[in-house]
């Protein structure tokens, strides 16, 4: 049962991380200046105002205490309640996060694709014309921010040439999904970057399974170039591959920050750039702590790929 | 059926790898290449299926098989021809599986009946189970021998007339080599299938062929049946190749008797070693004195190279001593002293990693010497120099990269900087492997010249028996583990004691010419 | 390289230097970037070339003023960066066991943290300074420096002139100095230029994201000018050009540069 013990590693491993996650993401607002009481009060609060505030939001209580109640929380999906407008804080986070696994699920169908056949194509014709084309789009596309991409795209899409929507709001009271037109430019930035950046990794994968023996030997013994690509050279890119598009598409949900934030988008940057703008420690812990879970599960998903992917892994020797 | 016309191949730099090359190849026949490092021979092995190596080019001749043009087919032509007419088998066989398919599929991709009963059929034929459930076990699952199989059954699938055999022994032990080889011939003359099998190999040559083809520089040095070439050779070259593989067990009546030896310098005391859980070393014991060779023996994964790591201190052990001079060193390399450290040195089987790729030959050796200090700091370019001598190589290499020096240099340089640095135990692991066999010969005959002259006490770890026959004055077999046969190596080469030992012995590879 | 291609990459190099003439140079150029010349969002004029801002200040002034920041804090951050993983990844890959263990450890915890939730994280707690960014840098580039470190000094010992080098007599820092350091350069600092464009991005979305002194920057003038776009493209258009190229060329332009220093 190698797969079995392989996989609870995995979800071990995965657990410990998510914690150390927890207490850094605690630390850091512990350690760092200014806090919920403060910061709730505005600038003209006396420091018996503070103290009292202090008092009434529980933080005069040890801080190993506090650690423990946050995350015997988060454990029931109780993130604890914002002190700037005291709602629950995944009350605050839930539509954001809806929006944005949108903007991240429809930009991850384009991009994987995509990504596969740039680097399928560079890879096998490495040094050809259509590769060093694709490497130089793509480094450009790597390099530059994101939210500069998406400025330029504004000026050409929707202003010199005004197709589209510069602004993604959707309407009000509905999802991007009622309007679906908001996600183009959006998803159009997020594309050129993780297509440019995973189509380099899977034509790096692809020149060293086009490297390997057993590729090499399937093509001297005869083989048609379809059959030695589809069954012998791509089942032995999934390993790199999988855990940078792991990577990649988990990267997104808070790496989307400036990207919404150039179009408008009601997405999980904006909740959370708001939270940093006016202190709001809780909603800013909260967020951090989803986020990181949706990277390891992310990567404990892509584990799962290559185990799918690699009979060695998954199915003892005799 | 193949007809090779003067085949010119060409590097980048116009040097010829394949200097006008012509061969013929009846159908039916077995011819064997033989030749050094350098010969051309996978070139001219690629070059019959129609493959280049990225680098070279064709620059004129012809190869044609079953009357067609290889290099100037079309794709689908060349495909059609690797499957049905020619088949080749790469180095390594194991590694042209792919470790994602499962027996059943790897078969059925090639065969022309793509039937479960036909594949099975195919299975069968190289001695492998037929049953569903083998079908569908995946190569890793697999022994080292039955993958050998595999990757036989699934190049014949196709029903090639020939086959391209090259190097298809590369890395195995003798007893293994001499399995994988039977196979092949058994294989070959039940289909009557026209084999050119490239090695260099004489032994296994003059096995497995029927007229042999000596190749030098890419260029035939000498062709004629195998019986002739290896019975009379015509060319010196043939004959020198000849005298660097001789037989061990004759081998070891030309030794010089041993020398009376001297106090005990190294020993291993009760070593018990592991390798992620598993026992690997159980309870070994040895001892080699000063100006004495002791040879360590075993077939791959017997442990030697552990015990060597375990001496070396690259590998902690689980329990047990190493002592020198009767001093006890310390498990790991980090806790010996200095001077302990240089008492003690490793000329290992792959000398390109032991050499920094950025330092010159003579940097690497002069840092040794100055380190050591033996010598005031005006004269370590002298000491130097003197050391490359001592070792057989000119001055003028000091100023060389590791890249730019042979194999046969780089571990001649390896020896000078175990020198410099004043060792008197020297462990040598497979030393000469990687080498051709005339170049090995020469350095192991530095080795033993090196070890009478400066009284080093030298431990041989090898399987190839006949290092330890050229080398060795005592050798201990190990199996598994443990030591199953010690004593002088005249001794345990003519009468072996133990089963693993004689079974190392009558595989090794002396070359018998065929009678006719 | 042939003349045909010789021609565009001096071109690359021309423009490349008037950028980074740009960043570094213009400050000492603009006479006062928050000072209001005309009406909001006004075209280009011959007293302002590239029009004015939604407040009326100069654009043109805006640009000169607000490049330098975005090439010197991230060139001091990566090279911290660069130093500090270099420094964990060979003590982790040569000495192995415990030190390795937190290392590796460490990489891994650090790996899992996105870039953008660290600064903010760091926003939250410092404000903007310098000081935040280059943390947020440090903080997020170190593991890719740290995890290449150690791969490539692993490699090293594994191929054995390591062990050697120490067998035959070299102390540990001489090891490391003398024969890893050569070795393991040129992978490790291969993609410096790809981590220093990271490091530019980051710091221009500070100022991107409203984070920033408030003070001219080209990060900050491109979301504030997007409003505007439709009545003058240039607020937007010119800073989002000069970052783009900039990145770019600490990308391509360093990256191959490095390669050719280090062989």
């Amino acid at each position: 049962m190698t797969a079995l013990r392989f996989l609870v590693r995995r979800v071990a491993a995965t657990t410990a991380t998510l914690l150390a996650v927890a207490v850094v993401l605690f630390a850091a607002s512990e350690v760092l200046p200014g806090d919920a009481a403060t910061s709730s009060l505005g600038l003209d609060a006396t420091a018996e105002d503070v103290a009292a505030r202090r008092v009434e939001l529980g933080l005069d209580r040890p801080w190993p205490v506090r650690f423990a109640d946050w995350l015997a929380g988060a454990v029931r999906l109780d993130l604890g309640t914002s002190v700037m407008s005291g709602e629950p804080v995944t009350r605050i986070i839930a539509e954001p996060l809806g929006a944005t696994g949108l903007l991240v699920g429809v930009t991850a169908a384009v991009t994987v694709p995509l990504a596969v056949l740039v680097g399928l194509v560079s890879g096998l014709r490495r040094g050809g014309r259509a590769d060093r084309a694709l490497s130089a789009v793509s480094v450009v596309a790597v390099s530059v921010p994101q939210f500069v991409t998406a400025g330029l795209l504004v000026l050409l899409l929707a202003d010199l040439v005004p197709v589209l929507p510069a602004i993604s709001l959707p309407p009000l009271g509905g999802t991007p999904l009622d309007k679906p037109d908001v996600l183009v430019l959006p998803v159009l930035a997020l594309t050129l970057f993780g297509a440019a950046w995973a189509g380099r990794i899977v034509r790096a994968a692809v020149i060293d399974a086009d490297g390997l023996p057993h590729v090499e030997a399937a093509r001297l013994a005869g083989l048609p170039e379809r059959a030695v690509v589809w069954r012998h050279l791509l089942p032995a890119t999934v390993p790199p591959c999988a855990h940078a598009f792991a990577w990649l598409l988990s990267g997104l949900f808070g790496g989307t920050a400036v990207v919404e934030i150039v179009f408008n988008y009601p997405g999980l940057s904006q909740t959370l750039v708001a939270a940093v703008r006016n202190h709001d420690t809780a909603v800013l812990e909260g967020v951090g702590l989803l986020l990181a879970a949706i990277i390891i599960v992310s990567f404990v998903l892509a584990d799962l790929l290559v185990l799918l992917a690699d009979p060695r892994l998954r199915v003892a020797a005799r | 059926m193949i007809e090779v016309e003067g085949l010119r191949v060409e590097n980048a730099a116009g040097e010829p790898v394949l200097a006008g090359l012509s061969l013929a190849v009846a159908a039916g026949e077995r011819v064997g290449v033989v030749g050094e490092s350098g010969a051309g021979k996978t070139t001219l092995a690629l070059a019959l299926v129609g493959a280049v190596r990225p680098g070279l080019r064709v620059v004129r001749g012809v190869v044609r098989v079953a009357g067609d043009d290889v290099l100037g087919a079309s794709p689908a032509r060349r495909r059609e021809l690797r499957r049905r007419v020619l088949s080749y088998l790469p180095q390594d066989p194991p590694s042209a599986l792919t470790p994602t398919m499962r027996v059943g599929r790897q078969v059925r991709e090639f065969a022309a009946d793509r039937s479960p009963a036909a594949v099975s059929r195919r299975l069968v034929e190289v001695g492998l189970p037929g049953d569903a459930e083998f079908a569908r076990r995946y190569p890793h699952q697999l022994s080292g021998g039955q993958q050998q199989r595999l990757a036989l059954a699934r190049l014949t699938a196709g029903d090639p007339r020939g086959l391209i055999l090259d190097e298809p022994t590369t890395g195995l032990d003798a007893p293994m080599r001499r399995l994988v080889l039977d196979q092949l011939a058994d294989l070959a003359r039940r289909r009557g299938l026209a084999v050119v099998f490239i090695t260099h190999d004489l032994a296994a040559a003059a096995r497995m062929t029927d007229r042999l083809v000596v190749l030098r520089g890419g260029e035939v040095v000498e062709q004629g049946p195998t019986a002739d070439v290896l019975g009379r050779p015509s060319a010196p070259y043939t004959a020198e190749l000849l005298a660097a593989v001789p037989d061990p067990r004759v081998e070891v009546d030309r030794r010089l008797p041993a020398r009376v030896p001297g106090p005990v310098v190294l020993e291993v005391a009760n070593l018990v070693a592991a390798r992620g859980g598993r026992v690997v070393l159980d309870d070994v014991s040895l001892a080699v004195r000063r100006g004495e060779s002791l040879a360590l023996l075993g077939s791959s994964g017997c442990g030697k190279t552990t015990l060597a790591q375990c001496v070396t201190g690259v590998l902690r052990p689980r329990s047990g001593q190493v002592r020198l001079s009767g001093e006890v060193l310390a498990p790991v390399l980090r806790g010996r002293p200095v001077t302990q450290r240089r008492r003690v040195q490793l000329i290992p089987q792959d000398t390109t990693g032991s050499l920094n790729p950025r330092r010159t030959v003579g940097a690497a050796i002069g840092r040794v010497v100055r380190l050591a200090g033996a010598v005031p700091v005006d004269r370590v370019a002298d000491e130097t120099r003197r050391l490359l001598e001592l070792v057989g190589l000119p001055g003028e290499l000091a100023g060389r990269l590791p890249r730019q020096v042979s194999g046969g240099q780089r571990q001649r340089v390896a020896i000078a900087r175990a020198l410099a640095a004043g060792a008197d135990v020297l462990i040598c692991d497979e030393v000469t492997s990687n080498l051709d066999v005339r170049v090995a010969a020469s350095v192991l005959e530095l080795l033993d010249a090196l070890r009478r002259d400066l009284g080093l006490a030298v431990l041989t770890v090898t399987h190839d028996l006949g290092v330890i026959a050229r080398n060795a004055d005592r050798v201990v077999v190990l199996d598994r583990g443990k030591v199953v046969e010690e004593g002088p190596v005249a001794d345990v080469f003519r009468a072996p004691a133990h089963d693993v030992t004689r079974a190392l012995v009558d595989a090794a590879g002396a070359v018998v010419v065929p009678v006719e | 390289m042939s003349a045909a291609r010789r021609v565009p990459a001096g071109l690359a190099v021309l423009v490349v230097a008037f950028v980074l003439g740009v960043a570094v140079f213009g400050p000492a150029f603009a006479a006062d970037p928050e000072r209001i010349v005309g009406l909001p969002y006004t075209a280009p004029t011959a007293g302002s070339p590239l029009g004015t801002d939604g407040t009326g200040r100069d654009v043109l002034e805006r640009v000169l003023a607000g490049g330098r920041s975005l090439v010197t804090v991230p060139v001091v951050a990566t090279l911290l960066a660069t130093a500090l993983g270099l420094l964990l990844g060979l003590v982790g890959g040569y000495f192995g066991g415990v030190a390795d263990a937190v290392v590796s450890r460490l990489d891994h915890l650090l790996l899992g943290l996105p870039p953008v939730l660290v600064l903010l994280v760091l926003l939250n707690g410092w404000g903007y300074s310098a000081v935040t960014i280059t943390a947020a840098v440090v903080l997020t580039g170190t593991p890719f420096v740290s995890r290449v470190t150690r791969a490539e000094t692993l490699h090293a010992v594994e191929d054995g002139y390591v062990v050697t080098a120490y067998a035959t007599g070299d102390s540990h820092l001489s090891v490391i100095v003398r024969e890893i350091l050569p070795n393991i350069a040129r992978p490790v600092l291969a993609d410096f230029g790809t981590r220093l464009a990271i490091a530019i991005t980051l710091t221009a979305a500070v100022g991107f994201l409203g984070f920033g002194s408030g003070g001219p920057n080209w990060g900050a003038m491109i979301s504030e000018n997007v409003e505007g776009i439709r009545l003058t493209p240039w607020g937007v258009a010119v800073p989002a050009l000069l970052l783009g190229v900039l990145t770019v060329a600490a990308n391509l332009g360093l990256d191959r540069l490095v390669g050719k220093v280090l062989r």
